[in-house]
């Protein structure tokens, strides 16, 4: 911007000494050349006072106003394009925004369930140092972790002690039978 | 600037399509930030209306004080240029920025059509 203000202001000087060179060029070749006579004798007052230069400045003036008043509805319309251009590209960019957000969640599922398969899919002993994998409370039945025959000779000796229990007639009641002695006795008596 | 070729998007994998849609958003934000603020116009309307007066005073004061005043003309002449100058610039902008504009939206259709067909 600087640099711009530089060659604006050369260019200024330089309009300016070209009139002045020219207007000089002029006077001197009227003096030698055609009048014969001291361009001295131009009188700038008189100008100024004769009909032409009122005719003219009013000309002038008007020009110069009516380029203002020109410029003031373009300088509006302007305006109102350059918001109208904000609004659209603030649009634009929330789309965007809302499009690369959606993007990157889907990314982090994708990774996350990525993630999760390949630890299913690691060995059982990765998988036990995972703290996830790794049940919080197991039962102390499954510990020997026997299988469905052994669920199922533990379920028929739980009903045969209920039964036993309940053909005893001196005996306790059904509520008291201890099913989780007669689940721990399983292994043992294997 | 952002350039998207939108005929082999669907060529490019997820990660290039993310980092597409990435780098088109910052261009927006740029390009949005070069967008000419209020006060730049209304600072130039002012120094419009003064260069008018300038050059009216000049014109018109210029039969009282011998043609001295017509120095305020070349003040007032050489604002006005200026501003007409700057404003040249910022209708270059604006123009450059609205086919900017399009270009994006065209890169964002593209991006947004080939991330549906890609089953989200």
């Amino acid at each position: 911007m600087p640099e711009e203000s530089g060659r604006r202001s050369v260019s200024l000087i330089a309009w300016l000494s070209a009139d002045v060179v020219s207007f000089a060029l002029g006077a001197v070749v009227t003096h030698f050349a055609l009048l014969r006579e001291p361009i001295s004798q131009v009188s700038v007052q008189a100008f100024f006072a004769s009909p032409f230069w009122s005719t003219a400045s009013v000309g002038l003036v008007c020009f110069v106003l009516g380029l203002g008043f020109a410029y003031v509805p373009f300088s509006w319309y302007r305006s109102d394009a350059n918001r109208d251009l904000e609004i659209k590209y603030r649009t634009l960019r929330e789309k965007t925004d809302a499009l690369r957000e959606r993007a990157d969640a889907l990314r982090e599922r994708t990774d996350s369930r990525r993630d999760r398969a390949e630890a299913f899919r690691a060995p059982p002993s990765a998988r036990a140092v995972a703290p996830q994998e790794s049940p919080p409370d197991e039962p102390p039945y499954s510990e020997g972790g026997d299988g469905p025959q052994d669920i199922a000779a533990v379920i028929s000796e739980m009903s045969a002690a209920i039964k036993a229990n309940l053909r005893e007639p001196g005996s306790k009641g059904p509520m008291d039978v201890d099913l989780k002695q007669a689940l721990r006795q399983k292994p043992s008596s294997e | 600037m952002f350039k998207v070729a939108t005929a082999n998007l669907s060529a490019i994998s997820d990660a290039e399509l993310d980092i597409r849609l990435q780098a088109l958003s910052v261009d927006l934000a740029i390009a949005g930030e070069r967008i000419e603020p209020g006060p730049a116009a209304r600072k130039r309307l002012r120094q419009v209306f003064r260069g008018v007066v300038l050059t009216v005073a000049g014109i018109l004061f210029a039969a009282q004080t011998g043609g001295l005043t017509l120095l305020l003309c070349v003040a007032g002449v050489a604002g006005m240029i200026d501003v007409l100058e700057e404003d040249a610039a910022a209708v270059k902008l604006q123009f450059r920025l609205s086919s900017d504009l399009e270009r994006y939206n065209g890169a964002y259709e593209s991006i947004a059509i080939e991330k549906a067909n890609r089953a989200w």
